[in-house]
């Protein structure tokens, strides 16, 4: 299931939050939107296992920000971190979303390698449309849904 | 597969020949002798493994830590098969439980080196969870954390090259949570993150305990549970 969302001025919560603006990419707190201050954000716990697979894909990635704390939250569905991804990254190098997209996959895979399970995810992107404006992206499904996503991301940016 | 894990083949060839002792009417002498004789592998092969991490030669660790799994996970197999028979449906879960995590593990450990050929045990652990036992809930409880390691290198986890999950000469590497702040709730599920925190006993109409497995009625568990219910009348 694909979910596109109006989203909140994203660069000026980050304001609002002293968290730092990124360039091409950053993972985000969990809730983000509605933390009111910096103590109540929270990253979900497999944020440092992507951040650090992206980081040594040699993708330029906004490092995590200290002082947050995680959560784990013991369930077999992967709850993605929420990956803000900026208009110049999608104007000017979109196939490092599809190789970090496919970072992910190649991780949730693994997670069922050698099991009969199906991996269920729940993956939320922000992205900065070329307006400056900001949507959300809402994926719920299995690892094959993911394929289409850098295009999907791609469209939302243009629209 | 790296040439030099050939003459390790044996030892998959006597996992492959034991595949027929997993059906469940087979003889408990036979899953039993099974048991002992995986033990032995066992042992055999963890010596091999630290010979080659003494060597740094990080593929043939790997390699061997992923047989390693692979006997692990047909011995908790076995050892499944023997606690049913005995009636200890409890630890044959738990058995079931660590069938399945080996097995995934030896995948992991061979990732990149070779493909794992598994002897059909997912089918068997799934037959098995499926057909002989009842359907199970599961607890999961929510954690806040502030610092994690990485076991492999101690470094804060997340700031090295390491990933959780992956094999590294010989180990895997996982998160070690430092300090939890805070556990703000727990939630009943049917996908859990682990098949081993699942709830145990369930009271019926007459607020007997029964074992989730069993069905017995757990008499300790009854009477507290009478108490309660006495004294909040």
């Amino acid at each position: 299931m694909i979910e596109i969302q109006e989203y909140i001025d994203a660069s000026e919560k980050m304001k609002k939050l002293g968290l730092r603006k990124p360039e091409f990419m950053a993972i985000l707190p969990r809730n983000f939107d509605t933390a009111e201050t910096p103590d109540l954000l929270l990253y979900p716990n497999e944020a440092k296992t992507i951040h650090s697979l992206i980081r040594q894909a040699e993708i330029d990635i906004t490092p995590l920000e200290d002082g947050i704390l995680f959560k784990d939250e013991q369930s077999f569905t992967f709850v993605a971190p929420l990956i803000l991804f900026t208009s110049i990254i999608i104007a000017q190098n979109p196939h490092l979303i599809n190789i970090t997209i496919n970072i992910i996959s190649d991780y949730i895979y693994d997670r069922i390698r050698g099991t009969r399970k199906n991996a269920n995810l729940k993956l939320e992107y922000i992205i900065e449309t070329r307006n400056g404006d900001y949507k959300k992206l809402n994926y719920e499904g299995n690892i094959d849904g993911l394929n289409n996503l850098p295009e999907i991301i791609k469209e939302i940016h243009d629209d | 597969m790296i040439k030099e894990m050939d003459k390790y083949k044996y030892i998959l060839d006597e996992i492959g020949a034991r595949t027929k002792y997993l059906y469940f009417t087979r003889g408990l002498e036979f899953q039993e002798e099974s048991v002992d004789k995986l033990d032995e592998l066992l042992k055999s092969i963890l010596k091999e493994k630290e010979k080659y991490v003494e060597e740094k030669n990080e593929s043939m660790a790997n390699g061997l830590l992923s047989i390693e799994h692979m006997i692990l996970s047909q011995k908790r197999l076995f050892e499944m098969i023997i606690n049913l028979k005995k009636d200890n449906s409890d630890d044959a879960w738990t058995s079931l439980v660590l069938a399945e995590t080996h097995i995934h593990l030896a995948h992991m450990a061979a990732k990149g080196l070779f493909s794992v050929n598994d002897g059909n045990i997912p089918q068997f652990i799934e037959g098995y969870e499926k057909l002989i036992f009842p359907p199970q809930v599961y607890n999961s409880i929510e954690a806040i954390y502030g610092s994690s390691t990485c076991s492999i290198c101690g470094e804060e986890y997340g700031k090295c090259n390491h990933i959780k999950g992956r094999a590294y000469m010989g180990k895997f590497c996982f998160e070690q949570i430092k300090d939890i702040k805070e556990m703000p709730a727990m939630a009943i599920v049917f996908e859990p993150a682990s098949k081993l925190h699942r709830i145990t006993h369930s009271s019926d109409d007459n607020h007997n305990m029964r074992d989730v497995m069993t069905h017995r009625i757990s008499h300790k568990e009854s009477n507290k549970l009478k108490t309660k219910l006495n004294k909040s009348k």
